[in-house]
């Protein structure tokens, strides 16, 4: 049931494998108050050529879930407390000998390799090669002591069996792709002289100077002007068209995701509520936490409209409310026990639109029983 | 899946003042706990070394009767300090009267007690230390209590030579002196001017400093660049050599040492609350001050102030270490005090006297002085540690 | 960048300025002052005549009798490259010399009143004090010495404190020539020596530091000590960094495990230890013919290490240790009194300064590019971290003068900071100054050398 195979918005030619499937990933951190989980129980999938948007509050564990795709979450204080990640390339690119044998002997790279199991040193094969990913803040996020060409260089170096030359080569092209003029001048310039959007345009380039089959874009454009983040992601859009990769789009701004996502998941306490086409979702919502967000959010030329806040804050993670994490700041909340009790699971309530919600419709046979999430997931595997 | 322990609530800490929070958070690291403590017991002796180590017995019966030779030859400074840590041990107790009132007391009794002290205590110029001895001898003294350390640090036992250059005893726990002192009792009392030129020479160098910075920081402008100068200027002058120049061209004296020692280290603060001050004088909370049209002197010490004072603590932890090591480097080079104890002059006199070297007068002394600038430092990395996640915690708010 | 580092060198003179005025006037307002002018008068009497006749000189040589803001002034003009000269630097040509003796042999009274060698210098003098050709000197010297009176009111301008007794001996005589003679030798005295600075005469000089009351030129002998300080620190300052970075690089790596913990407190305790405890357990024990002899108890070179080949050899007499060993084997105990207390700081900087970056975002980045842990250690978190560590390279240089003061007093080391403390102790003012100088101008060039290196690590910071 957690499993969300089918869409109907898909596109028709990706309809064989996801590129990318989160099964049931749980990641808790060690704090102060103890250790925290920050997800619990993802499910996500991405199709070739298709944009994920992932939606959800500050803290709701969606940067956290596309860092666990990288093993970048930092172990200790960061801790895998179950689930798997699925990789299927289903081309030769990807892991030139290494993984493919080691995980899964026998095949030739079609088959899915659990990303959570790789090491680190085969997982630094798939880094910035296969899977890139682009940060929030590009004003730190460059190493501010080497040129932007060096810093592109070295992705280049390191996954393309090219001399120097031919790299200087690719990261020039790699810059004009992302519509930076005077590529080869650019690449002797230090992070410090660009402004905000020319530096996530660097970004980009040193992301896709690869060829990676999925980005993941943690947040791209929060920190940047709104003139600059219609610029960077009609050049996402753009990129996506030319080469077919996919993309997982972190944001907590439904604009973008309306815009640019195929398929939409909601995020709520480090758990996903609500997933589904972009359509589906957008058109009928169903989880009461994603109708707040829809009513939370101003519309265009509508004066007379009021604004309807969510009541309350986010959950601190480290004291999550019993049953539904959600009930307390829930208008469909009626002080039914199910809600207060058992956490619902994700359900498919039409195809290919699923949601976690006692109250939504379609859910009455769930109620009867909390389904085991182990089991059901093997199942589907 | 695993299961998961998440504690049921969070405990709800009562809201505290910054400092407050930083130095209980302090209190809470071992290193700050260990090195409190020694400077407690440091702190311990400095006020009652007279009555832990000295040659006049305590309470002693002679021909005349009884008496007490040791509260007889406490000198006034001796009395001020035990009186005022007596002051304020018992207005520690008064928790029912307001903090700033009980400070303004304790100033209050701490003048008239040095006034009186000062007029009315005169001990016997003279001291003839070996009359003890002879009398108990001689039993024209039927009998004598003697403090713990029975020798003061100036006794030298003109009457034995052969108490000279002795190695620990049972008797001279920790060996004598060249001139037959007890090192102990000298060790004792030293305690008062280690922590004496350590409080001292920072407060006067904390005081010039934040005054120095803090205008600087809220004035900028030409008042900046003039006190950039003058910070400059005594940054780059060798501070030992002025301290040596000092002392050798205004002779020895212990609170012209202290003086110096504030007078050259006053920089570093002033660094640090000109940097501090900066800062807090572009955040909200002090403009709406000055825009509510307070007076400076309220905008300065009432808002900037206390927000801007925390790192200056933990350069005084650490200043304090630097003034003790400083004074006994001084004392060491020969520039110290002539007649009070110190442990860098003891630490000095171990070698000397033809090349002899004895263990006991490098060994005591300069452990002191390790501990001593140990515990301070010690003190000083707990403080920094204390403020750094308090500072973010702030910052987060 | 070249303008930068011109116009800091040039902020530095101001500054330098300040720093010598401070301790000048220190010196200046000291009960006592420098010479003692004040002792002169007092002790006189219980002092030989030559003495007094020395103090003297070098007393109206620096115009110590002089008010403190004249003699700083004075100090500051003899030190600057670019001032007015000194009455005391004018030369003359054989020619006047020859012009100047002939006319003193001519002249009427002259001759009577002194050999021809002692007049010499007297009209020389005169000539050199008031800037005149030495034959213009020659009638002014005899037109002071026809009148006693005259001669003696400008005895009394030229030194205001002379003592009554030397005036006494002079007018008390009856006979017109002794008296003169007196006149004369009190003249000559009195001019001796004497400077005046020359306003109409701007020049650039070598900067004069002055002589020190020991009779040695300061130059000289900061020459000879200056070396020997910078060279303690130059092979400090590398062990302090290589050890410091090391531990602070593994400490950060194994956070909060048992290496961190350890050395955070060892460091502590070594930054908390004493030197002059360091240095005299080390002295007595390892350098004492009481316990262990196996290093030198002083100076820099064994005696007779001028007579070594600069490298180790075995020759017939056995095995030689040569010029290089032998001075490594004097250097083990100061340098390592030297460097143990700079680890602490630089390590716990050096520490933390990693944990920063490895938790920053760039670092994120490069994560993400598929870069091995290793390079993100060594080529990105590394170059990052070193940056804080040139910053306080600039307080770390002061730290270990003092430190030097100490050690090489210890070690009884012929550097500049035993230098420094036996001027002090000596009331040396020339030396002093010459030492507070050259100590604030090594401060000075380490800060500035720091922010060009600063420039040069960070692409950042830039001085246009």
């Amino acid at each position: 049931m957690t499993q969300p195979p089918e869409f109907n918005s898909q596109p028709p030619e990706a309809k064989t494998q996801p590129l990318l499937r989160v099964e049931n990933l749980a990641v808790s951190f060690d704090g102060p108050a103890g250790r925290v989980r920050a997800v619990n129980g993802v499910n996500l999938s991405i199709y070739p050529g298709q944009t994920l948007g992932v939606v959800g509050e500050s803290g709701c564990g969606k940067s956290v879930s596309a860092l666990s795709t990288l093993q970048l979450v930092p172990t200790p204080p960061g801790h895998f407390d179950s689930g798997s990640i699925w990789w299927n390339p289903g081309s030769e690119k990807t892991v030139s000998g290494t993984v493919s044998t080691g995980e899964t002997p026998g095949e030739t790279g079609s088959d899915p390799i659990d990303l959570l199991t790789l090491t680190e040193k085969q997982m630094q094969n798939i880094r910035g090669n296969d899977i890139a990913m682009i940060f929030q803040e590009p004003m730190t996020s460059l190493n501010p002591v080497y040129t932007v060409g060096e810093q592109i260089l070295e992705a280049i170096l390191l996954h393309q069996n090219v001399s120097r030359k031919q790299a200087v080569d690719i990261a020039i092209q790699a810059l004009m792709d992302v519509g930076i003029a005077d590529a080869a001048s650019r690449l002797k310039v230090y992070p410090h002289q660009m402004s905000g959007g020319m530096r996530q345009r660097i970004m980009i380039a040193m992301a896709l100077a690869c060829q990676p089959k999925l980005l993941l874009a943690d947040e791209p454009t929060t920190a940047l002007d709104v003139t600059i983040q219609a610029q960077i992601l009609e050049l996402l859009r753009k990129l996506q068209a030319q080469r077919g990769m996919s993309i997982m789009l972190i944001t907590h701004d439904l604009g973008v995701v309306a815009e640019n996502a195929d398929v939409v998941a909601v995020m709520y306490a480090g758990r996903v509520v609500e997933y589904g086409s972009v359509h589906d979702v957008f058109d009928n919502p169903l989880h009461p936490y994603t109708r707040g967000l829809f009513d939370s959010m101003p519309i265009l030329g509508s004066s007379k409209h009021r604004l309807r806040t969510i009541e309350g804050n986010v959950p601190n993670p480290a004291d999550l409310p019993t049953g539904c994490p959600f009930h307390p700041r829930c208008r469909s909340f009626e002080g039914d026990t199910h809600c207060t009790t058992n956490d619902p699971p994700l359900h498919e309530i039409a195809p290919g639109h699923w949601a976690s919600c006692w109250h939504v419709d379609g859910h009455e046979q769930a109620k009867a029983t909390r389904p085991d999430v182990t089991t059901v997931t093997q199942m589907h595997a | 899946m695993t299961t998961l322990n998440t504690p049921q609530s969070i405990i709800n800490k009562q809201p505290r003042s910054f400092l407050a929070g930083v130095l209980l958070d302090m209190c809470g690291r071992w290193g700050a706990r260990v090195g409190l403590a020694w400077i407690g017991l440091v702190a311990f002796f400095a006020v009652f070394g007279p009555l832990v180590a000295s040659s006049h017995p305590i309470l002693w019966k002679t021909e005349d009767g009884l008496s007490s030779p040791m509260l007889e030859h406490l000198m006034p400074a001796d009395v001020i300090l035990l009186a005022m840590t007596f002051v304020a041990a018992v207005l520690l107790v008064c928790k029912w009267i307001h903090f700033g009132k009980r400070v303004l007391w304790f100033f209050a009794i701490g003048i008239v007690v040095s006034i009186l002290s000062l007029v009315f205590i005169k001990p016997p110029q003279a001291i003839v230390y070996s009359q003890y001895r002879e009398a108990l001898t001689t039993e024209k003294a039927d009998w004598a209590v003697m403090t713990i350390v029975p020798y003061s640090p100036t006794d030298r036992f003109r009457e034995m030579e052969e108490t000279r250059f002795l190695s620990p005893t049972s008797k001279h726990w920790m060996g004598t002196t060249g001139d037959g002192e007890d090192l102990c009792s000298r060790m004792i009392h030293a305690c008062r001017i280690a922590l004496a030129v350590g409080f001292l020479s920072t407060g006067i160098a904390i005081f010039i400093g934040v005054f120095i910075g803090g205008l600087m920081g809220y004035f900028s402008g030409w008042v900046d660049l003039l006190g950039m100068r003058l910070v400059e200027v005594f940054s780059s002058i060798p501070t030992i050599f002025l301290l040596i120049t000092f002392v050798a061209f205004y002779g020895r004296n212990l609170y012209l040492m202290m003086i110096i020692l504030g007078l050259t280290g006053w920089v570093g603060y002033a660094v640090f609350t000109r940097a501090e001050f900066l800062k807090l004088r572009e955040q909200d909370f002090v403009q709406a001050a000055i825009a509510c049209g307070l007076p400076l002197r309220s905008v300065l010490f009432k808002h900037m102030l206390p927000n801007g004072v925390t790192p200056v603590l933990v350069s005084a932890s650490f200043g304090v270490a630097g003034a003790i090591l400083t004074e006994s480097t001084l004392s060491f080079l020969g520039l110290g005090l002539v007649d009070e104890p110190s442990w860098g002059q003891m630490l000095n006199q171990a070698r000397g006297q033809g090349g002899v070297f004895t263990w006991w007068m490098a060994i005591y002394p300069g452990m002191a002085i390790f501990l001593t600038v140990f515990a301070y430092n010690l003190v000083g990395e707990a403080l920094r540690d204390a403020i750094d996640p308090q500072l973010k915690k702030a910052a987060q708010l | 960048m070249l303008t930068y580092i011109i116009r800091r060198l040039l902020l530095m003179i101001p500054t330098l300025i300040g720093v010598t005025a401070v301790v000048f006037f220190v010196m200046a307002f000291a009960p006592g002052g420098f010479g003692g002018t004040v002792l002169n008068e007092q002790g006189a009497q219980t002092e030989g005549d030559e003495a007094r006749r020395i103090r003297e000189y070098f007393e109206r040589r620096y115009g110590l009798d002089q008010n403190a803001v004249v003699q700083y002034g004075r100090w500051i003009n003899q030190v600057s490259p670019l001032g007015f000269l000194n009455t005391s630097q004018l030369t003359y040509t054989d020619v006047q010399l020859v012009e100047m003796s002939n006319a003193i042999a001519a002249d009427d009274l002259l001759p009577t009143l002194g050999t021809p060698r002692v007049l010499d210098d007297l009209v020389l003098n005169m000539a050199k004090y008031q800037d005149i050709e030495p034959v213009a000197a020659v009638s002014v010297v005899r037109e002071l010495l026809a009148d006693v009176d005259t001669g003696l009111a400008w005895i009394k301008e030229l030194s205001p404190n002379i003592l009554n007794r030397d005036i006494e001996r002079v007018t008390r005589d009856e006979v017109v020539l002794t008296q003169q003679r007196e006149l004369r030798s009190l003249l000559q005295s009195q001019l001796a020596g004497r400077q005046r600075i020359i306003f109409s005469r701007p020049a650039i000089k070598w900067p004069d530091l002055g002589q020190s009351l020991r009779g040695r030129k300061v130059t000289q002998m900061l020459a000879q000590a200056v070396p020997i300080t910078v060279l303690l620190n130059v092979i400090t300052i590398p062990i302090i960094y290589f050890v410091a970075i090391i531990t602070g690089i593994y400490a950060a790596r194994h956070r909060g495990k048992f290496f961190d913990i350890v050395s955070g407190f060892t460091m502590i305790a070594l930054w908390s230890f004493p030197v002059i405890l360091a240095g005299v357990l080390l002295i007595s024990y390892l350098a004492n013919k009481q316990f262990l002899w196996w290093f030198p108890t002083a100076g820099l070179h064994s005696l007779e290490a001028d007579s070594m080949r600069f490298l180790p050899a075995i020759t017939d007499a056995g095995f030689e240790r040569g010029y290089l060993l032998d001075a490594v084997w004097h250097l083990v105990l100061p340098v390592f009194c030297l460097t143990y207390g700079g680890f602490a700081v630089l390590s716990k900087l050096t520490r933390g300064s990693v944990l920063d970056n490895i938790r920053s975002d760039y670092v994120r980045t490069v994560r993400a590019k598929g870069v091995s842990e290793h390079d993100v250690l060594f080529r990105h978190v590394m170059r990052n971290s070193l940056l804080p560590l040139i910053t306080v390279a600039a307080s770390i240089i002061p730290a270990l003068f003092v430190g030097s003061v100490i050690v090489e007093n210890i070690f009884s080391i012929p550097g500049m900071g035993k230098l420094g403390v036996e001027a002090a102790f000596m009331k040396d003012r020339e030396l002093l100054m010459g030492t507070t100088l050259i100590g604030g101008m090594i401060g000075l060039a380490s800060e500035i050398m720091r922010d060009v290196l600063y420039a040069m690590a960070d692409p950042r910071v830039s001085y246009e």
